[in-house]
């Protein structure tokens, strides 16, 4: 049969069906059964000679029996389908591609879920619930911040070219001044950040003086968090999100400033603690308790606190290497090393490994480069930090 | 070779159709698999590489409801390649477009629950210039919506 013969579809479609029903019904005998399968092969071969008719596009969609078989398909086929999608389109902008998939039903929702991994497997920002999951391990995810000062708005982009010049938007925060402290709403929406909305995802809140600052998140980072009691957050805690996570503001991290007092004229201290899951079990620790669902994760704390910069003799001035991603000079750069590392074997925190780098490359506009065991949203907030802190170099 | 056996072996015994496969689409892959299942010697490989990308890129222009059928069928035949190539020309299909326009393509009913639908967020997609100028440019092209889950 010529392939083209083979394009056009028949013209009663359902004959086929009819007929496999006509053989169950009546036969009898074998004989009988075998006898009906020929006709049955005549009877078709028959109609396809006759000629055929081409099924319209707008058939198939006002045919009931169709709607949906994309969706109802085998879940390893579209599987298939969508794995291609994620491993094609893995840079922004054609990575929206795959968030388009996710957004079309609730399967192929399940299944993109399912397929997308994770930031710290990928290096890639998916989905907005990718913001607060861990970096990776090795490389850095590079982002950049751009400052406005007229309405008192930061912008937190993921990076899609070396220089920042070009991002995916990731973070919008809006810095409020109250009499005896300041607040930034972080939220996914730039035109909206308000605390109700369900664009809010956390905010930072600083002393007076910008010394201390304290890091909420809207979701609780770990099951059974509880939330801190905050008059604020219950007010706006009936607009947010869905009833089955508690609303309310969860304390996930600090930020303190010092000045350096042993040595003069230098650099603020910055320490850092915050809430990290830590890395999940490996193989060959015996697993506690098989019966559990969940694997046991035990919320650690990672304790970071930025790399000292050498003083240049010759150049009169603190250096940090940046390694390129910051190119002017500020007060506000800084390289985060831990000191404590929940995600790392033991524990201990590896003191040239830089974890959040941060600095100014433009007039308004800042590089941010994070990793594990830092997420986007928490490397956003500590970066505001900076902005925020008025200690300057003594 | 083996999957033409397998084929053969399914369909030609005592005339018995497989119940899964439609007749016009069994007879697509056994087409497929004649123009791919010989195996080559090494000088012919590129211009035979060649050959069966063309053939291909043909092989699946056609409707959806047949990419749909060959989905199945090579799911069911467990013929890898032309499963690759048909769920490849599905994606295919879906770039470039919104989860709107994916859903009218496929004719796929939007069942996410009121929710689901409120926990609607707009991830603005800000593709952004440095300069004011280029921002304005890319923030009309790149706009689209998505959830928050």
């Amino acid at each position: 049969m010529s392939l083209r013969k083979a394009f056009l579809s028949r013209k009663g479609s359902n004959s086929r069906s009819r007929s496999l029903y006509r053989i169950t019904s009546k036969s009898a005998s074998p004989n009988n059964a075998l006898r009906e399968l020929r006709d049955l092969q005549r009877e078709e071969e028959e109609e396809e000679n006759k000629g055929l008719v081409e099924k319209e596009d707008a058939d198939v969609a006002s045919d009931p029996i169709q709607e949906n078989r994309w969706s109802k398909m085998l879940p390893e086929l579209l599987g298939v389908i969508i794995r291609n999608v994620d491993s094609t389109e893995d840079r922004w902008p054609i990575r929206k591609n795959v968030v388009a998939c996710a957004c079309v039903c609730q399967r192929w929702r399940e299944i993109t879920r399912g397929i997308v991994k994770p930031p710290q497997e990928n290096g890639q920002i998916t989905f907005p619930s990718n913001l607060k999951q861990p970096g990776p391990r090795d490389l850095p995810i590079q982002c950049f911040i751009k400052r406005n000062r007229r309405n008192s708005m930061f912008y937190l982009y993921l990076g899609l070219t070396q220089i920042a010049d070009k991002g995916k938007f990731l973070l919008a925060a809006r810095k409020f001044r109250h009499g005896s402290h300041t607040e930034y709403i972080i939220s996914l929406d730039a035109d909206d950040l308000s605390q109700g909305s369900n664009a809010y995802v956390g905010k930072l809140r600083s002393d007076f003086l910008g010394t201390k600052f304290t890091i909420y998140d809207n979701q609780p980072p770990y099951d059974g968090a509880k939330p801190s009691s905050n008059r604020a957050s219950r007010r706006f805690a009936s607009k947010q999100i869905s009833p089955q996570v508690p609303a309310g503001s969860f304390e996930i991290g600090h930020v303190s400033y010092k000045f350096n007092l042993l040595k003069s004229r230098g650099p603020r201290r910055m320490l850092c603690t915050l809430q990290c899951l830590p890395r999940r079990e490996t193989v060959d620790k015996p697993q506690k308790d098989c019966n559990t669902q969940k694997p046991e994760l035990s919320v650690g704390c990672a304790i970071l606190k930025n790399k000292a910069p050498r003083w240049h003799e010759h150049l009169q001035c603190w250096c940090l290497n940046f390694h390129g991603r910051v190119t002017v000079a500020s007060v506000k750069n800084f390289q985060l090393v831990a000191t404590v590392d929940p995600s790392q074997p033991e524990e201990r925190g590896d003191e040239d490994t830089v974890l959040l780098q941060f600095g100014k490359v433009g007039d308004d506009i800042f590089t941010m480069d994070y990793r594990q065991p830092l997420s986007a949203f928490q490397a956003f907030a500590i970066c505001l930090t900076s902005f925020g802190t008025k200690l300057a170099c003594e | 070779m083996v999957i033409k056996h397998m084929i053969e072996d399914d369909c030609a015994d005592n005339g018995i159709r497989v119940p899964n496969v439609r007749g016009e689409i069994l007879s697509l892959v056994v087409a497929y698999c004649n123009k791919h299942g010989p195996v080559q010697n090494d000088s012919e490989d590129n211009s035979r590489s060649d050959e069966l990308k063309t053939y291909d890129a043909d092989f699946v222009k056609v409707d959806q409801a047949t990419l749909f059928h060959l989905i199945l069928a090579a799911n069911f035949l467990n013929i890898k390649s032309l499963l690759d190539l048909t769920c490849q020309t599905v994606g295919d299909m879906m770039k470039g477009k919104t989860t709107e326009e994916i859903r009218k393509m496929f004719n796929i009913k939007n069942d996410l629950t009121p929710e689901e639908e409120e926990e609607g967020l707009i991830w603005k997609n800000l593709v952004v210039a440095s300069t004011p100028e280029g921002e304005e440019e890319f923030r009309g092209e790149n706009q689209w919506s998505y959830e928050i889950w």
